[in-house]
This record gives C-alpha cells, sequence and structure tokens, in this order.
C-alpha cells in the first residue's frame, strides 16, 4: 500500500542502517518496556560514563550522545533507529543506572509550568 | 500515569547540572499543509525525522487457514526543538492528520501542552479528524490556518462554521514560514491551554 504521509527515506546511509532489523538491536523483545514519552531528555550518568566500554553497538553510541542531554527522538532521528528501539534501549540503560531521563509525569501540564512556556515564547 | 523519571524531578528543580524539563507541541493537519515548515520556521535545529512502527493486526474471515493478518508499516515524524532558557526545551512534533495514525496521537498528547491544528481552507476535510480527536480528548488545541501566499480562501468564521468548532477555540490566521506568526501561533494555544486550566 503506497501511503502519502510517509516520507520517503533517503537511500544510502539510513537504508543501511535499518538492514539491522530492530528486534536485534533490542535482543528480540520489540515491546515498550518503560513508557518513555518521545520527548524525555536523556543524559548519560557517571556510572553510564564509566561503564562505556563494557557497553556495545547503539547503547554504547546512546551513551556518548547524551553526554549533554537529548530527547528520545532526537535518538531516534540521529541513530536512524526507530523510536521503538530507542525507548528499550534507554529504558534498559535506565534501569541499570547508565543514564537518567527526565519528561513530564504528568498527563496534563501546570499552570506554573505553562507561564513558563508563555514567558520563554514571549521572550523569544 | 507512571512515573519515567529516573531523577527526582520538580518544576522548581534548579541548579547548573540539571537537565531542562521538556515539554511538546502536536502540530497536526493534513498532508503537505506546511507542518514540517511550521516546526522548522521556529525549531533551533533543522527538523529531524523519527520513524514510528504501526502495526495492525486484523482478522481474515474469508480464509480458515489464516486467521490474522499483520501488516507492519512505519510513520514519520517531523520535529523541532525551540530553548525557552535554561530549564525549559520546547519540543514540536508534527504528525500526520488521518485517522488511522491515531495511536501516534494518543502517545503525542500524553504530556502536551496541547495542539496547533494546520488548516488549508481550501482542503477543510482534511482537519476534521484532528479536531475531532482533539476535542474528544480534551487536549487544548488552536486551529491556525495556514495562509498561503497571504490568501484566507475563507475567513475565520466560516472555518469556525465548517469545522463546527467550540467557541472558546481560538481560530487564527498563520504563515508557517514565518517564526513571528509561528511563534504567536504557539504563543495563542499556550494562553488557551492557560484559560482551560484555570477553568
Amino acid at each position: 500500500m503506497i501511503d502519502p504521509n510517509i516520507t520517503p527515506q533517503p537511500s544510502g546511509a539510513r537504508r543501511d542502517r535499518l538492514r539491522i532489523p530492530p528486534y536485534a538491536v533490542t535482543g528480540g523483545r520489540t515491546r515498550v518496556d518503560v513508557d518513555i514519552p518521545f520527548e524525555a531528555l536523556v543524559r548519560t550518568t557517571p556510572r553510564g560514563r564509566d561503564h562505556l566500554q563494557l557497553v556495545a553497538f547503539e547503547r554504547r553510541d546512546i551513551l556518548q550522545m547524551a553526554e549533554t542531554p537529548i530527547a528520545v527522538a532526537e535518538l531516534s532521528a540521529r541513530l536512524r533507529l526507530p523510536v521503538g528501539a530507542i525507548r528499550v534501549l534507554v529504558g534498559d540503560l535506565s534501569v541499570e543506572g547508565h543514564v537518567q531521563t527526565k519528561a513530564m509525569t504528568a498527563d496534563t501540564v501546570d499552570t506554573a509550568i505553562l507561564q513558563k512556556v508563555r514567558d520563554g515564547l514571549r521572550r523569544l | 500515569m507512571v512515573s519515567v523519571d529516573s531523577e527526582t524531578m520538580s518544576a522548581n528543580e534548579t541548579g547548573t547540572n540539571s537537565v531542562p524539563l521538556p515539554v511538546k507541541i502536536v502540530v497536526a493537519g493534513g498532508y503537505a499543509v506546511g507542518k514540517t515548515t511550521f516546526v522548522g520556521s521556529i525549531s533551533d535545529i533543522d527538523p529531524l525525522t523519527t520513524e514510528a512502527a504501526l502495526t495492525t493486526v486484523s482478522s481474515g474471515v474469508d480464509n480458515e487457514g489464516d486467521a490474522t493478518t499483520k501488516t507492519s508499516t512505519t510513520v514519520a515524524m517531523d520535529f523541532g526543538r525551540v530553548g525557552l532558557g535554561e530549564d525549559l526545551v520546547l519540543y514540536l512534533f508534527g504528525t500526520p492528520g488521518q485517522d488511522r495514525f491515531r495511536f501516534m496521537w494518543d502517545e503525542l498528547t500524553r504530556g502536551a501542552i496541547g495542539a496547533v491544528v494546520l488548516l488549508d481552507t481550501r482542503r477543510f476535510e482534511d482537519s476534521f479528524g484532528a479536531v475531532e480527536y482533539f476535542e474528544q480528548a480534551q487536549v487544548p488545541f488552536v486551529v491556525a490556518i495556514n495562509a498561503f501566499n497571504g490568501e484566507l480562501h475563507h475567513s475565520i468564521e466560516e472555518v469556525r462554521m465548517g469545522l463546527d468548532l467550540d467557541p472558546d477555540v481560538p481560530v487564527v490566521a498563520t504563515d508557517a514560514r514565518s517564526r513571528e506568526r509561528t511563534r504567536t501561533t504557539l504563543l495563542e494555544l499556550v494562553e488557551h491551554a492557560l484559560v482551560r486550566a484555570a477553568t
């Protein structure tokens, strides 16, 4: 089925990368174990930095990229992996204490934060 | 709601070492209405594309030996990032408008400030699904008419009636190419969300 809403993917690097199926990257699991939002910011912990040589492939990529806080969606785009795969990997790294994640915990945004967003947009 | 934080979070968190709090706004609308342009006009980075898998399992009724068929496709979302000071970062997610991508909206609207429904007035029907979804999900939203070349093919009042909007839903004219118009459209949404939060 051809869908006009699905952005044509560039050939080359992305295609090569995606030859590794996501389930291989996540060790056979494609379910989302931890409910991490797309915008959640991921940051490598000191422990993650210490253990950098002990982890491999995409997990190491994530630890290196998350030296400065980076969103799950951004990791997905930059590592050319589906966002679901990134969630699983980040979930594991988080459980292991190699990264911290930060996101809104409530379903709705409270007034204090909305005011800060408004003020921030006004200053732009 | 399951907490996904692995560090102690609060809106008042301070300190140079702290990670900014990410917030998000969903930019919905039909195909080629200008979602990525809208995101890109204000984003600190060139819009990036991320993919999520869409898996559909359907029951077969006409073939006993093949009870279910499973089809898989991916949906691409473009997104951008706007730094709002040291402790806040706003993510803008552009998402396809069709009904069959609703699984994505559930995901994206959870914890979102709200949504901007971009509208091309020549193709009203492309926005029906999004408007209906955000109304039902009680997600604050504004309808932003993307006026290509400054042309509005319908008045704001006609749009309001055409989409059968509640009177409190803001309808604004915007220009996705303009950083300033995009910024004021986002402000309109945040102001609307504030009013909604107060009632």
